[in-house]
């Protein structure tokens, strides 16, 4: 009975893109941005994929512009919003970690913990949780400069090969927490689509 | 600090969160409420105001998500709410004033409620709920008779709805030997579909198997033959009680099988009710492109007691904006005259005898 609109899927523009893309392929579904477009159908029209900034992947997910997301359990703790979380992916996981200069680890005895980050929602509660006092500095990008040009000690930040840390002098001195990619569903979306939600899920899950 | 405009406009906006309502979608919206306000009336509803605000410790039980309350002192030191939920506002109006010989009382209600929904910028602090409560009809009839009237309402504003309902009777002998902490984690899982989590919490108090019955119950989503299907497959690892709650499910499904809208009902035991009062059914109503639930409500046979009259009561209450905002609004069609007289006092008179006769007259 649920109209057979096109199901609305939001995907990461950025690393996760392409391994999105390729499992779809594998599963016979082509996903093909034109030229700079941000919005694609597959061939058979039951998908309307939308291309979006990954941080912001979750916004559009949870006011229902696309009801369907594909995005890491950073961005989705950040957001702060609640979704279905029907779907783990096996690509595109990584590591939340504490770094810093390498051979500089003190964060035990430091305090109060100086720490810059993107992820200052994950890194206040992490620290307040195991009631560690942290200074945040917000950063929106490199911040592995954070301590290599003296504005704080230690990054809370994805590792995922450690290359960039490595290249800057900088080691991971605590993994804090695992990040998978996650299929994430409004959850009034969910209960008006369920039937071909449930579908899509199955399509997609990967063989063991 | 730069100004963008030459004038000092700062007070010149809303708070964040807050609406207008004016001329077309004004006009809109009333004609909606009328409409709705119409069909209560049909069905022997009579309405309610509630006050704006009250003491904040009479509903601070009810009231868990602080965050979300507008709350001030008044003169006196007291702390007051901003009537966020008017259920809970109108439980205690009807507790304080209601005796044995009024029911059944069939009441409805139409007025603004400010809940803060976050920091974000197209969220709504201010909403409409309108909604309607049945008092003193316990049992089947009592939530058929809700259901009913919910669905002719939605019929009538038109939009492409679910209702799924769930039991929180059914929920609530679910967890019943889970501490305090667990029963909020095992409702928080329950609400976010994480299956596994609740079987493995619930399987802490209870053998396996009905653990793993219980989370498969609520896994499941669909119509009433399905959902019956399931439930005779594992009733057997249920407690007697815990499968009673769930048949009552599937009777009233059948009580209602002849409703129009009996095609958009779905059974989905994940609503467990977004208050704690609820201690029967419980329900949500989502519509195709709104971003959360559009109504809701569900039995509370334990909410009047509170307030100093215990009566079963059931009810629900629907978030009209937010299906204003799916419809959209249509031009208004006026059935208006323009009365053109070059003697104002003749023009007034022309006027009045124009409305008389039942149309608009617009000098």
């Amino acid at each position: 009975m649920s109209s057979e609109k096109a199901l609305t899927i939001a995907l990461p523009k950025g690393r996760l893109q392409k391994k999105i893309q390729e499992l779809f392929a594998k599963k016979g579904v082509n996903i093909n941005f034109e030229d700079r477009k941000l919005v694609a159908y597959d061939d058979d029209m039951k998908y309307k994929f939308i291309l979006v900034k990954n941080a912001d992947l979750p916004t559009y997910v949870n006011y229902g512009i696309a009801g369907i997301g594909v995005c890491g359990t950073d961005v989705i703790y950040e957001s702060g919003f609640d979704f279905y979380k029907p779907l783990t992916f096996s690509f595109g996981g990584t590591t939340m970690c504490l770094a810093g200069t390498k051979g500089e680890n003190n964060w035990k005895e430091e305090r109060p913990l100086r720490v810059s980050s993107k992820f200052t929602e994950f890194t206040r509660d992490y620290y307040n949780q195991l009631g560690i006092p942290v200074e945040i500095v917000k950063l929106n990008g490199s911040v592995e400069l954070g301590p290599v040009l003296g504005l704080t000690p230690y990054i809370v930040d994805l590792v995922e090969t450690g290359s960039t840390l490595k290249a800057n002098n900088l080691e991971v001195f605590e993994k804090l927490k695992d990040i998978k990619v996650k299929m994430i569903c409004n959850p009034a979306y969910y209960k008006v689509h369920y039937e071909r939600i449930n579908e899509l899920v199955e399509f997609l899950k990967e063989e063991a | 600090m730069e100004f963008i405009v030459e004038q000092d406009t700062r007070l010149l906006r809303n708070p964040q969160g807050t609406e207008g309502l004016l001329l077309e979608e004004a006009y809109c919206h009333l004609k909606t409420v009328n409409r709705i306000e119409d069909i209560f009336l049909s069905w022997g509803y009579l309405p309610s105001k509630t006050p704006a605000f009250d003491y904040y410790d009479v509903y601070k039980d009810y009231l868990s998500q602080n965050k979300e309350l507008f709350r001030l002192f008044d003169r006196d030191g007291d702390l007051m709410v901003l009537r966020s939920d008017i259920t809970l506002f109108l439980a205690k109006q009807l507790g304080m004033s209601l005796c044995d010989a009024d029911l059944p009382v069939r009441i409805f209600y139409g007025d603004t409620i400010l809940r803060h929904q976050g920091k974000t910028d197209i969220s709504k602090n201010e909403f409409f709920q309108i909604g309607a409560e049945l008092v003193g009809v316990p049992g089947m009839r009592g939530d058929a008779e809700v259901l009913a009237l919910m669905t002719e309402v939605l019929d009538n504003i038109g939009v492409d709805y679910y209702c799924h309902i769930g039991s929180r009777a059914f929920y609530d002998l679910a967890v019943e030997g889970l501490d305090e902490e667990q029963k909020e984690s095992a409702a928080f899982w329950i609400r976010s579909r994480e299956y596994t989590k609740v079987v493995e919490l619930l399987g802490s108090v209870m053998d396996a198997a009905r653990a793993d019955a219980i989370g498969q119950l609520f896994a499941c989503i669909g119509d009433s033959a399905h959902f019956a299907s399931l439930l005779e497959s594992l009733k057997g690892k249920l407690s007697s009680a815990q499968a009673k709650a769930l048949e009552y499910l599937v009777e009233l499904m059948e009580l209602t099988s002849k409703l129009d809208a009996a095609a958009r009902f779905r059974l989905d035991l994940s609503e467990i009710g977004q208050r704690s009062y609820y201690t029967g059914i419980s329900f949500s109503v989502y519509a195709d492109g709104a971003d959360s639930a559009v109504a809701s409500g569900g039995r509370y046979d334990r909410l009047l007691e509170q307030y100093g009259f215990s009566s079963p009561s059931t009810g629900f209450s629907i978030l009209l904006r937010k299906l204003e905002q799916l419809k959209g609004c249509e031009p208004i069609k006026q059935d208006a005259v323009e009365v053109n007289d070059e003697d104002p006092a003749e023009a007034l008179k022309k006027a009045a005898e124009i409305r008389k006769k039942g149309r608009i007259a617009i000098l």
